[in-house]
C-alpha cells in the first residue's frame, strides 16, 4: 500500500542545511498497524508528513497505492490526501468555531457529499464513537478525551484506506489515552491501515510493527510487539 | 459548502470583535465614499438628458474677436436662429432665450419675490425641449405677448394648489398671464428656469424685435437648435462658413470684428464653461473626486487586507485543518473571499446610515438635493451593489491567495507564525496609505491657502464699510440722484458715488481707436461710467492728472481716466494727458466721440481675480441715467443699520425695485465659488482618509504588537527598559511615515503647482501645507501606535513568554 524507496528531506534555511530523513526505504502493507518511534527531531513527523501528502520529499520515491507521488502537486496531493487519507493529531486540531458536527462534516464537504448524505454519515460515526450527545457542542466545551474522538470521527468520517496519527494521545490521560488506542485498534481490525507516530511504549504495543528512527535514518523495523517490550526493556 | 464558510465568518467575525469592527467601520466609510460619489457622477454625466431628443439638441455659441481678443460665449446675435433655419433643411425647430443680467421681480398681491430663473423664451421652447405641463399646455403657451408659463414650484409659491393658468402677474413692473404651469425642471440642468416670459413680449423700444434683420451684431440671446438627425451637425457645420458670408462678415468688417459659430451638444453644455453660459460642472474636478472615491475604497480595503494578513498567524491553524481534510486552495480562496464578501455587505448596511447621516453636508457642499431614496433607482442600485462586491473581493483578495498558499505541514505543528512573508506586502500598502493621506491633506491645506491668498489679497480699492445698491432694469435709473440723495441723510453715510459697473461686476468692452505716432491704432478697452466721487470715495489712487469735476463742462463725456495698463499698452507711460481715445465711429469712419485723457489711476481690479487687470478707462457721462449703481460709504460698524436704511429707502423710492444691496467686495469671491466649494470636498474626504488610515493602523498595530510580545518579554527579561521598548516599536512605523512623506512631497508639489498654474494670480507654493501634513501624520501615527505599545511594554514578561 504504501512504499518508500531511498526518502529524503532536506531543509534549507539560508545558512543551514538540516537533513530530517535520510534514505528511509520501508513498506506498509494494506491493514497493518504500524508505530514510528523515535527521539525528539528524528524525524517522525517529517515523515508522517510526507506520508501524509501534506509535503513532498526531497530525494527518493514514495508509491502510494501504487502510484509514484513523490513530485505530485500541491494540487494533485490535495486530492489523492482527501479520498484516502484521514488525520489524528496530538493537539486534535478541531476549529474552535465549528461545532462537534460541523467539525466532523468537513471533509465529506471537500468532497462534495451531499447536506443528506453528510448528515447520515457524520451521525452514524458521531453515534459509533459515542459522542453523538455532543454534536451541537464547540471543541471548547469538550474534554481533551472527547475532543480526541471527535478528531478521530473527522480522521474516519469518509471511511479512508488509512489513517495517521501524530502523538494521539500525547495531550490526553492515560484513561483517555488508552480509550483512543482502543478506538484506532477497533478501527485496524476493521481493515483501515493505521501509522502512528509516539513516544509512548504503552501505544506503540497497539501496533503489530515498529519503525524506529533516528537522525531521520530507520535504525530497527520490528516485527513483534513482544520483541519491542523485550527491547524496550532492555534499554 | 457556503452555509460553512459563512458559519465560520459570522463566527471569526465575533470572535474578533475589535478587528471586525474596525474592518467593517473602515469598509463602510469607504463604500460610504463611494456610494455619495456614485450619485454625484450620475447627477453629472446625466445633464439635460431628461430631454427626449438631447440627443439633436445643440447649443450654439460664438467665437468673437474683436482687435486682437477672442471671446468664446454662450450668447449668439438674435437672428442668428432665424438665418439657420432659413438657410440649413437640417434645421428642425429652435428656441432663443433672453436672460436678464439680474433677478426679476415678481409681485404677488402684497408679496414680493425676487426670482433668478426668469427667461423670456420663443413658444417654440416647448417643440425643442420636453416639459410636462401641470395645468395648460404646451400648444401656443408662449406665442402672445405678455403670457408666461410657470414651474410647479413657483406656482405653489405663489398660489398653492390653485390651478393659476388665466391669472395675472406682475413680473418686473409689466403684467403677464399666466398660460401654463409646468413641472420643476430637475437639479440636472445646465439652464435651470422657473419661469418663461413669451419673447414676443420684449421691451417695445428693443428694435431688434422689430427688425432682427438689422441686429447681427448685438450678441444677447441663448440659442438652441434641434436639427432632423443627431449627426446634421456635420453638415451644419460645414456650411456655417455661407452663412458668416451672407450676414455677418459685411458688418464685422464695418467693426473690425468678426464672429464664428460653433455647437456643443446640449449633453456636454454642463462640462463646457465659455463666458456667460448659465451654469457649468467640470469634467477634471469629476474625475478628480473619482479618483478619491476609488482612493477612498482602496485603502479602506487595503486596512481589511492588512488586519486579515496580520490575523493569518490565528487563522493558520484552521487553515491547515482543512488542507489536511481536503480543502483546495481553490476552496479556501472562496472561503476567504466570501468572508471579505459578508463583511462589505455588512459594511454596506452600515454605510447606508454614514450615507445619511452625510448627505446634509455634502448636498451643502456641492449645492444638491440628494436624498437616501436616490439610491433605489434601479441603475444606480445595480452600480452599488457592484461598487460592495468590487469592495469585498479587492479587499480579500490578498489575504485569499496569501491564506490559501500557507503550507498544512507547517501550520498543523502549530508554527503557523508566516509573517515574514506578508510583512513586506503590509508595510507597502501602510506606506501606500498615507502618502495618498499626506497628499491630500498637503493639497487641501495648498488650496485653502490659495484661497486665503485671493481673499487677503489687495484689490487697489478699499471695499470695506461699503454698500451698493443696484438699479438694473429699472425704469427709476433717471432718478438715481434722488435715491442717492435720500440715503445721504442716514447720519452714518460718510459719501455716495455713482457707477455704470462696479468692481467684480462686468464691465463694458469697447472697440476704440487710441492715438499713438503712428496714428490711431484699434484696440479695446473696457469702459465704465462713473461720477466724480467715485475714484475718491473707493481711495483709488490717482497717478497723475486730475479726477472729474462736475462743474468742468468738457470732463462730460469728452474726458477719460484711463488705469495704469492702459497708459502702458498705448506707449502713454511718460506723458499720458492730453491723449486722445477716439470711439462711436459712424458709416462713414468718422468718429463721434473723442475723449481727451486727464488722468490716470492706479491699476485696481476691476474684474474678479480670475482676470488680469486690462486696458480701463473711465468717463464721467452727461446723463445720469447712465448709472446703474449707488456705492455708499458709511461709518465702520454700520452696516446693519445702514442697509437696513438703504433698503427701506430704495423700497419707497420706487415699488418695482427690489434693492440688491452687497458690501463691494461680495462679488469678488464668487468668482471662485467653486474652488471654495472644492476646497471643503477635498478637506471632507481627506478627513475621511485620513480617519480610516489612521483606524487602521490602530487595528494593524494591535496584531503586529501582539505577535512580538514573546520578543518583548524576553528583551525585558534581558533588562530593557520600557522606553527602550516603546521606542523600539516606534522607530518600526515611524520608518514607514518617512517614506510616506519622502514619496507624496514630489507628488503633492506637481499636483498643486499644476493646479496654482489655472490662476491668474496664484500664491507662491510654499513647503508649509507639506510640513503641516507630514508632522500631522507623524503625530497621529504616534498617538495611534503608542496606544498598543505602551501596553504591551508594560506587560510582565513570565506572562507574555508564557503564553507562547
Amino acid at each position: 500500500m504504501i512504499k518508500t524507496v531511498e526518502l529524503s528531506k532536506v531543509f534549507r534555511t539560508e545558512e543551514v542545511e538540516t537533513t530530517a530523513l535520510n534514505q528511509v526505504s520501508f513498506e506498509i502493507r494494506e491493514g497493518e498497524f504500524v508505530a514510528v518511534m523515535g527521539p525528539s527531531g528524528c524525524g517522525k513527523s517529517t515523515l508522517l508528513n510526507i506520508l501524509g501528502l501534506l509535503d513532498n520529499p526531497s530525494g527518493g520515491q514514495y508509491h502510494f497505492l501504487d502510484e509514484q507521488v513523490a513530485n505530485y502537486t500541491e494540487k494533485q496531493r490535495a486530492n489523492l490526501r482527501k479520498r484516502n487519507i484521514g488525520f489524528v493529531f496530538q493537539n486534535f486540531n478541531l476549529i474552535d468555531e465549528l461545532s462537534v458536527f460541523e467539525n466532523v462534516e468537513l471533509p465529506l464537504i471537500y468532497l462534495g457529499y451531499s447536506a443528506s448524505e453528510r448528515k447520515q454519515r457524520v451521525e452514524e460515526v458521531l453515534e459509533q464513537m459515542q459522542i453523538m450527545h455532543r454534536r451541537n457542542h464547540f471543541p471548547l466545551q469538550l474534554s481533551g478525551g472527547q475532543q480526541q474522538r471527535v478528531a478521530v470521527c473527522r480522521a474516519v468520517v469518509a471511511k479512508p484506506h488509512i489513517i495517521l496519527a501524530d502523538e494521539p494521545t500525547g495531550n490526553l490521560d492515560s484513561t483517555h489515552g488508552d480509550e483512543v488506542m482502543h478506538l484506532l485498534e477497533e478501527l485496524n481490525k476493521n481493515g483501515t491501515t493505521i501509522i502512528m507516530v509516539t513516544h509512548s511504549q504503552r501505544d506503540a504495543s497497539y501496533a503489530q510493527r515498529i519503525i524506529r528512527l533516528f537522525d531521520g535514518q530507520i535504525v530497527t523495523e520490528d516485527k513483534s510487539t513482544e520483541f519491542v517490550l523485550t527491547a524496550a526493556a532492555a534499554q | 459548502m457556503f452555509r460553512n464558510y459563512i458559519t465560520i465568518a459570522w463566527r471569526n467575525l465575533r470572535n474578533t470583535l475589535l478587528s471586525s469592527i474596525i474592518s467593517i467601520l473602515c469598509l463602510a466609510v469607504g463604500i460610504s465614499g463611494a456610494i455619495i460619489m456614485t450619485l454625484y457622477l450620475n447627477h453629472e454625466l446625466a445633464y439635460d438628458t431628461h430631454h427626449e431628443d438631447h440627443e439633436r439638441i445643440f447649443r450654439m455659441e460664438g467665437i468673437y474677436d474683436m482687435a486682437g481678443s477672442t471671446y468664446h460665449m454662450a450668447i449668439t446675435p438674435f437672428p442668428l436662429a432665424l438665418a439657420m433655419e432659413e438657410e440649413f433643411s437640417q434645421v428642425e425647430s429652435f428656441v432663443r432665450f433672453f436672460i436678464p443680467d439680474d433677478e426679476v421681480k415678481v409681485a404677488v398681491g402684497d408679496h414680493e419675490f425676487q426670482e433668478p430663473g426668469v427667461a423670456f423664451a420663443d413658444s417654440s421652447v416647448f417643440d425643442v425641449f420636453t416639459h410636462d405641463f401641470i395645468h395648460g399646455s404646451s400648444r401656443g403657451a408662449l406665442a402672445e405677448p405678455n403670457t408666461m408659463v410657470l414651474s410647479r414650484s413657483l406656482s405653489e409659491k405663489y398660489f398653492g394648489d390653485e390651478n393659476p393658468v388665466g391669472l395675472d402677474l406682475n413680473v418686473g413692473g409689466n403684467h403677464y398671464m399666466i398660460t401654463g404651469v409646468i413641472e420643476d425642471l430637475p437639479d440636472n440642468t445646465h439652464f435651470k428656469y422657473q419661469a418663461l416670459l413669451s419673447m414676443a413680449s420684449q421691451d417695445r423700444e428693443m428694435v431688434y424685435v422689430i427688425d432682427p434683420e438689422l441686429f447681427w451684431n448685438i450678441n444677447i440671446t441663448h440659442t438652441y437648435v434641434k436639427l432632423h438627425e443627431p449627426g446634421d451637425m456635420a453638415r451644419v457645420a460645414e456650411r456655417m462658413p455661407e452663412l458668416l458670408d451672407k450676414y455677418v462678415t459685411p458688418m464685422g468688417d464695418m467693426m473690425g470684428a468678426s464672429a464664428e459659430f460653433v455647437s456643443t451638444p446640449l449633453r456636454d453644455t454642463h462640462f463646457n464653461p465659455v463666458m456667460l453660459s448659465p451654469e457649468s460642472g467640470s469634467k477634471t474636478i469629476l474625475l478628480i473626486f473619482s479618483m478619491v472615491a476609488l482612493f477612498l475604497v482602496i485603502i479602506a480595503a487595503i486596512n481589511y487586507t492588512n488586519l486579515a494578513t496580520a490575523k493569518a498567524a490565528t487563522r493558520a491553524r484552521e487553515i491547515g485543518i482543512r488542507k489536511t481534510a481536503g480543502a483546495s486552495r481553490g476552496q479556501l480562496m472562496l472561503q476567504f473571499l466570501s468572508e471579505s464578501l459578508l463583511i462589505a455587505i455588512i459594511a454596506l448596511f452600515v454605510s447606508l446610515l454614514i450615507v445619511e447621516l452625510l448627505l446634509p453636508a455634502f448636498n451643502a457642499l456641492t449645492n444638491n438635493g440628494f436624498v437616501l431614496s436616490d439610491l433605489i433607482r434601479p441603475g444606480i442600485l445595480v452600480q452599488i451593489l457592484l461598487i460592495t462586491a468590487l469592495t469585498g473581493l479587492a479587499a480579500g483578495i490578498y489575504p485569499a491567495l496569501f491564506l490559501s498558499r500557507m503550507q498544512p505541514a507547517i501550520i498543523v505543528k502549530g508554527h503557523g507564525d508566516q509573517r515574514g512573508h506578508s510583512g513586506t506586502m503590509r508595510k507597502i500598502l501602510v506606506v501606500f496609505q498615507f502618502t495618498i493621506s499626506i497628499i491630500l491633506v498637503g493639497g487641501t491645506l495648498t488650496v485653502q491657502d490659495q484661497l486665503g491668498f485671493l481673499r487677503s489679497k489687495s484689490l487697489g480699492f478699499e471695499p470695506d464699510n461699503t454698500a451698493v445698491v443696484s438699479l438694473q432694469g429699472s425704469a427709476s435709473r433717471g432718478q438715481i440722484e434722488t435715491l442717492e440723495q435720500r440715503i445721504q441723510q442716514h447720519p452714518r453715510v460718510t459719501a455716495t458715488s455713482k457707477a455704470f459697473s462696479v468692481p467684480g461686476k462686468g464691465h463694458n468692452m469697447n472697440a476704440v481707436r487710441v492715438e499713438s505716432e503712428e496714428g490711431p491704432q484699434e484696440t479695446v478697452i473696457a469702459v465704465n461710467y462713473i461720477d466724480h466721487q467715485f475714484i475718491e470715495n473707493l481711495d483709488i489712487k490717482m497717478m497723475t492728472g486730475r479726477g472729474f469735476d462736475r462743474d468742468m463742462r468738457t470732463d462730460h463725456s469728452q474726458a477719460a481716466i484711463i488705469n495704469e495698463t492702459a497708459a502702458r499698452k498705448y506707449g502713454w507711460q511718460d506723458d499720458p494727458l492730453g491723449k486722445q481715445i477716439f470711439m462711436h465711429y459712424d458709416d462713414e469712419g468718422i468718429p463721434q466721440t473723442i475723449l481727451r485723457v486727464i488722468g490716470v489711476i492706479s491699476d485696481y481690479h476691476f474684474l474678479s481675480l480670475d482676470h488680469q487687470i486690462e486696458p480701463m478707462m473711465m468717463i464721467m457721462p452727461e446723463n445720469p441715467a447712465q448709472f446703474r449703481y449707488v456705492i455708499i460709504n458709511y461709518d465702520a460698524g454700520a452696516e446693519e443699520e445702514v442697509h437696513a436704511f438703504i433698503e427701506e429707502q430704495t423700497r419707497a423710492f420706487d415699488q418695482a425695485l427690489m434693492p440688491e444691496v452687497a458690501g463691494l467686495q461680495a462679488g469678488f469671491m464668487e468668482a471662485f465659488e467653486t474652488e471654495e466649494r472644492q476646497s471643503s470636498l477635498f478637506g471632507f474626504f481627506a478627513a475621511v482618509i485620513i480617519v480610516i488610515s489612521f483606524i487602521g493602523l490602530f487595528g494593524l498595530s494591535s496584531y503586529m504588537i501582539n505577535q512580538r510580545r514573546k520578543e518583548i518579554g524576553v528583551r525585558k527579561v534581558l533588562g530593557s527598559s520600557l522606553s527602550g521598548i516603546v521606542a523600539m516599536l516606534y522607530k518600526e512605523y515611524l520608518r514607514l511615515i518617512l517614506v510616506a512623506v519622502v514619496l507624496a512631497t514630489p507628488v503633492t508639489w506637481w499636483l498643486m503647482s499644476r493646479w496654482l498654474d489655472q490662476f491668474t494670480y496664484a500664491m507662491d507654493m510654499s513647503f508649509t501645507p507639506l510640513i503641516t501634513a507630514a508632522v500631522t501624520a507623524i503625530i497621529v501615527a504616534f498617538l495611534t501606535v503608542s496606544f498598543h505599545s505602551l501596553r504591551a511594554a508594560r506587560i510582565d514578561p513570565v506572562n507574555s513568554l508564557r503564553a507562547e
